[in-house]
Formats: C-alpha cells, sequence, structure tokens
C-alpha cells in the first residue's frame, strides 16, 4: 500500500514506492525487481546514470525538472535515511521524527506518485465493482447492472438493455462523439467466474492492495479492466462515438450474447474494436494483441498500416514506463469456451481489433488469490486517451 | 541551580491524577544535569564513530536512543534513582514498579519537528494502562525550544487508537485551546500518565532541548504483545505473553530518596 505514508509501516511503504520508481525510471525487470531495499534502490537512483534516468522519467510524464531533487540533494536524503537505520540497527538510535522518511517521500514519491499508481476514482470504481458478488447465481448480479447503468448513465452513455430469458442482462451502452471522429466498439463483461472462495487468503469480495498487486475476485477478469475504462471515459473528452457492449454470462458460455450478438453486431461499424482486457508479460513487456479480422473472425490478418501507426504510439508509451512491448496477430485466448468468445466470432471482415489492458501471467484468473499489477493500471488509462486520439486521425484520413 | 529535595505532596498527587501529569521540581543538580549531558556527548561521539558518520551528521539525523541504561553507567545510575522509583510508586498506587525502558530524545536546533497530540500506552505491549514516564529536562524546556504540552483531564477519557505521528491532523477545539505548555528547567522533571495526552512543537531556538525519559510500569504489568507487536522492546522480552517482564532486561526499581 504506497498511497500514504504512515509511521507503522514507513519503511514498507517507502521501499515499495522507491522500487516502483526504480523499475520505471531504468527500465528493470519487473518480475525480478519488485521489491528493492532502500540501500538498493539509493545505489542505483544516486548514480549518475540513474539520476539521469529518474529525470527522464520526469520529463516523460510531465514532471517539471526542477521539482525532483538534484542529483547532490538525492544522495543527501538517502545518506540520511541510510545513517538513521544503521544508528537503529547499531544502538536502538532513530530519526524520532522520522524526518529522513519523509523527505523521501515528499520530495521524490509524490512528484511521480500521480502518474505511477492509480487515481483513487479507479480504485473506488474497482472496490465497488469487486463487492459485487456476480458468479453464476451471485446474489447482485441485479444490483451490479443497476450500479454500472448508472455510472455509465453518468459517463454521459445512452443505455439499451437486453434482457434475455436465459441469461443476465446484456447492457449496450452508447456516447455520441465529443470532439474526436471515429467510432470505437468495445467488448466487456460484469460477471465473475465460479471461483470457490474458501481458500482465498484475502476477502475475495474486498479490494486489497498488497505488494504492488490489487487482490479480489474477477479483478484481472474482468473488474479492474471495466473500472479503468469507466473512470477513463467519464473523464476522456474529447472523445470519438463509443459504442460498449458489456454481458453478464462470459463465464458461463454467453449463451445469449452468442444468440444475441451476431444480427446485432451485423450492422455495426467501427474504427476499432476493442477487447475487454490485454496483459503485460512477467518482465513488465506489453502484450498487444492487433489484427485484422478476416473470413468472420475465424482467421487474422497483421495489422494493417493504419493499426500498426496505433500499436507504434502504444509502445512509445509503454516505453514513458520503461517496459518493452511486442505484438502478437491474434485474439485473446478465450480457448476454456468450447463456443468462443461472441464478440470475437462476430467482428466483420476488415475489423481492427485490439486488446490492451491491465493483467500479467501472476493474475490467477478463474482461480484462489487473483490479482492484477497495480502499475499497468495509469498505463491502460493513458493508452485509452491515445487509441481515441488515433481513432479521431484515422477516421479524419478515410 | 541545586537540586531541591523532590517532595511529593498530597495536593500534587491529586493534581496527577485530575490532570494526568504533574511537575515536580528539580529532580536533577546542575552537576547530574552535566554528568548526563556529558555521557550523551560521549555516547554520541561513540555513536557517531559506529556509524561512520560526521558528529554533525549524526546529531542532525538521529535524535531519540533507547535504552541509554545499558550503554552508559550515568545513564543506568540515572534509572536507579531512588527517588524516581518512589515518586511512580507513590503516583501509580504501586507496591512495586519496574522499569519499561528508558531513551533520550534530543529536539536540535533547526532540525526538529512537532510530535503530535498522542497518548503513550497505545503503542506499548503491556497488558494494562499502569505506567508513567519520568521527563527529565536535560537543557531548559521553554515554549521556543519544544516544551511539552497536556491536555489536562485527557487521560480520564481512556485508551484511544495509537496517533499516527505522520498523519496526524486531528482539530481539538476546546480542548487544545486549554492545553498548558509545561516549561521545564534543566534538571526539571513533570511525571506524565501513559494515558495523558501531550505532543511537543519544534525547537525554534539556537539551543539544544534534550530529555531523559524513565518509563515505569507496576510491576504487576504483563508482557501483552497483541497490544503493540511491533515494539522495539519485544525483542528484550523472555517471558510468555501474559507473565510479568524479564527483570533481568526490565529491572524492579529501587526505593528510598523521597520526602512526603
Amino acid at each position: 500500500m504506497i498511497r500514504e505514508l504512515s509511521m507503522f509501516s514507513a519503511t514498507d511503504d517507502l521501499e515499495e514506492a522507491l522500487s516502483l520508481i526504480c523499475v520505471t525510471a531504468l527500465g528493470l525487470d519487473r518480475r525480478v525487481h519488485q521489491r528493492l531495499c532502500l540501500v538498493d534502490c539509493a545505489t542505483r537512483l544516486t548514480s549518475a546514470d540513474g539520476h539521469a534516468a529518474l529525470a527522464a522519467l520526469a520529463a516523460r510524464i510531465g514532471v517539471p525538472p526542477d521539482v525532483l531533487p538534484t542529483r547532490g540533494e538525492l544522495v543527501q536524503l538517502f545518506a540520511d535515511e541510510e545513517l538513521s537505520m544503521r544508528a537503529l540497527r547499531l544502538h536502538r538510535g532513530r530519526n524520532v521524527y522520522s524526518a529522513g522518511k519523509l523527505a523521501l517521500w515528499n520530495r521524490v514519491w509524490l512528484p511521480l506518485r500521480g502518474a505511477l499508481t492509480p487515481a483513487e476514482g479507479i480504485l473506488q470504481l474497482a472496490r465497488e465493482l469487486v463487492a459485487f458478488d456476480t458468479r453464476p447465481g451471485g446474489e447482485d448480479v441485479q444490483r451490479c447492472v443497476e450500479w454500472l447503468t448508472g455510472r455509465l448513465h453518468a459517463a454521459g452513455f445512452t443505455i439499451r438493455t437486453l434482457a434475455p430469458a436465459d441469461g443476465n442482462p446484456i447492457l449496450v451502452a452508447r456516447r455520441e462523439a465529443s470532439g474526436l471522429a471515429g467510432r470505437v466498439i468495445l467488448y466487456g463483461h460484469y460477471d465473475a467466474a465460479p471461483t470457490d472462495t474458501a481458500a482465498w487468503s484475502s476477502p475475495p469480495f474486498e479490494l486489497r492492495e498488497n505488494g504492488g498487486r490489487l487482490h479480489g475476485l474477477a479483478v484481472g477478469d474482468n473488474k479492474v479492466a471495466l473500472a479503468v475504462r469507466l473512470h477513463a471515459f467519464a473523464q476522456v473528452t474529447p472523445c470519438p462515438e463509443l459504442l460498449w457492449i458489456l454481458q453478464g454470462d462470459e463465464e458461463t458460455g454467453s449463451q445469449a450474447a452468442h444468440r444475441l450478438l451476431p444480427e446485432f453486431l451485423a450492422s455495426e461499424r467501427a474504427t476499432l474494436w476493442m477487447e475487454e482486457n490485454g496483459y503485460h508479460d512477467d518482465d513488465g513487456t506489453q502484450r498487444i494483441l492487433a489484427r485484422t479480422v478476416k473470413d468472420a473472425g475465424v482467421s487474422n490478418l497483421p495489422p494493417d498500416a493504419d493499426l500498426w501507426s496505433l500499436v507504434g504510439r502504444l509502445g512509445e508509451l509503454a516505453s514513458e514506463y520503461g517496459i518493452g512491448h511486442r505484438v502478437e496477430c491474434r485474439s485473446l485466448n478465450k480457448g476454456f469456451f468450447a463456443n468462443g468468445c461472441p464478440f470475437n466470432r462476430n467482428l466483420p471482415e476488415g475489423a481492427r481489433y485490439l486488446a490492451i489492458g491491465v493483467n500479467d501471467p501472476s493474475s490467477r484468473i478463474h482461480r484462489v488469490d487473483e490479482s492484477v499489477p497495480t502499475w499497468t493500471l495509469p498505463v491502460h488509462a493513458r493508452q485509452l486517451r491515445t487509441v481515441m486520439h488515433w481513432v479521431d486521425d484515422v477516421a479524419r484520413r478515410s | 541551580m541545586e537540586r531541591n529535595m523532590v517532595s511529593i505532596t498530597d495536593e500534587q498527587v491529586a493534581a496527577f491524577h485530575r490532570d494526568g501529569y504533574v511537575v515536580v521540581g528539580n529532580l536533577l543538580s546542575r552537576a547530574e544535569v552535566e554528568i548526563l549531558r556529558a555521557a550523551h556527548d560521549e555516547l554520541l561521539a561513540r555513536w557517531a564513530k559506529e556509524c561512520s558518520a560526521t558528529l554533525a551528521d549524526y546529531s542532525r539525523v538521529v535524535s531519540q536512543w533507547t535504552g541509554l541504561w545499558k550503554q552508559h553507567r550515568a545513564f543506568h545510575a540515572h534509572v536507579q534513582r531512588p527517588v524516581i522509583a518512589e515518586v511512580a510508586r507513590t503516583l501509580l498506587g504501586a507496591v512495586s514498579v519496574q522499569l519499561f525502558h528508558d531513551h533520550l530524545i534530543s529536539k536540535p536546533p533547526v532540525h526538529s519537528s512537532t510530535i503530535p497530540w498522542h497518548q503513550d500506552y497505545p503503542f506499548w505491549p503491556v497488558d494494562r494502562p499502569r505506567a508513567l514516564s519520568c521527563w527529565v529536562a536535560l537543557d531548559d524546556a521553554s515554549a521556543a525550544s519544544g516544551a511539552m504540552r497536556f491536555m489536562p483531564g485527557a487521560h480520564c477519557e481512556g485508551e484511544q487508537p495509537p496517533v499516527d505521528f505522520l498523519r496526524a491532523n486531528k482539530q481539538w477545539g476546546d480542548r487544545e485551546t486549554a492545553a498548558a505548555t509545561v516549561e521545564v528547567p534543566a534538571g526539571g522533571a513533570v511525571f506524565h500518565d501513559c494515558l495523558s495526552w501531550h505532543m511537543s512543537p519544534p525547537n525554534t531556538t539556537a539551543a539544544q532541548r534534550r530529555a531523559i525519559i524513565t518509563i515505569v510500569m507496576d510491576a504487576e504489568c504483563r508482557w501483552n504483545q497483541d497490544h503493540s507487536v511491533w515494539h522495539p522492546m519485544n525483542e528484550y522480552v523472555r517471558v510468555a505473553r501474559g507473565e510479568r517482564f524479564n527483570e533481568d532486561e526490565f529491572p524492579i526499581l529501587g526505593s528510598g530518596g523521597v520526602q512526603r
């Protein structure tokens, strides 16, 4: 938990925050360097190269360079805190005012925090979503639908609810363009897999942040990505026209969606079709799934020139967070459903498909202790903006 | 300044119970204060060297030390002063009292800040609030140099959750308006209940402001780690949960030297 510095976990919080700065600024392997000790952070960030990388990170995310400490100041800040730690270890002395920790927190972490951690608004939406039991037969399905409807209305969407007799409601949310050309069709779902909650090590219906990850039932599939997008679309202006399909039976085979979506999607056209979520590799590398749909969604062509340009922009943005990217020409793997995904199966010929999101290989989708890395949320939020502006560019050229 | 013969009157005992603290006059003579200052200076030089730091850097950064009684004979003698034990026994109404720990807090010029309003007891792994602090100034403690402030009577409301020193922002309203600044000359002592609400502002003078604090508990107190799992004294406890503290690390304090 690195949102506020507390005297009860000051060293832990500070190390977690400084570690995130190190991996982001220096492009370290996130699988290996999840948690660095303060001395290691000091060594890395006070070297000439390290301090230059810190300044470069600040510049990339729009933090004025004079807000961060100079290299000399940073050396002193770390030296003071290291001295306090040595005194505690050697003869039970300490800085009773925690001035060293506070100084590092205020001078180094706070200027960067807003760009490296999720906005509180995203976390609040995710908390509320995770609290709903939307597993098959879960008691909160209808409440979740009402909650989603309210949120989407508040964000300016007009909602049509498809209420199949054999399934949960499908929400079709539309929002007119505001200042940007083009159209995006997004897919998502609010239901959760039928996971056994007894073996969870944290309350499954409470969003918990621990060790740089958000824990909770269905956080990776698909409630956190949904929260990021809800928050983004409530904020993003200008924005192209949006059509967002949110169904409630994906984890049980999408019977109703398979029946209703083909006819519904047949007449829809969009500049871009966006998948519910996407992945990063263990080391942080973003895995961008991009393809051009062929043969009614059955086979894939590589991205067209326009979609490649979007991939380039997304990769550039990923590099601002110290991560690389790679592209795979396929859809998100949903092989555990025999009849496939009702969205992917019904994309029109030539549709540009994109899957980006917040998960990583440790997300434990559909399993006990599901989680998502926290650092991916601000990346995804910013990439959504990039996507919307790319849609505008492409639509205006077409 | 010479040490007064410390006396504790019935009125002072009543004031302690009413207000949560009481000033008992000059506990130490100037010579005794000088001995403790010199001992601290000696330790500072040793500690700075141990940390491979300059004395200036060390003194600027490190501001609190625990367990001095085991590190220097002058502080060992200080915690063993019969007057401290006797006043503590009287104020606590205890048959026997035991050292929890001592600590020295420094508010150096420029490099200090506010210790916010707090109670001590919520931070201690002790099973009952039957303890007090004997706070002795080693430098004159004035309002400007960071003398302690108390909210008289607030201890009567019992234990409250521990205050986070880094995020304390509670507004106390009238209660804070009525708070008392307790200025104490070097050698003077304040005894305050472990549930008293107290704070200290930064030292804005050019002079040192050090204080040696001896925390004394009723010897009937038991170790309760659940009350404070992270307290540094937990590692010195060698008894089972719910038992009296081991006397090698938490010695029973002596008697005598006080007039009533």
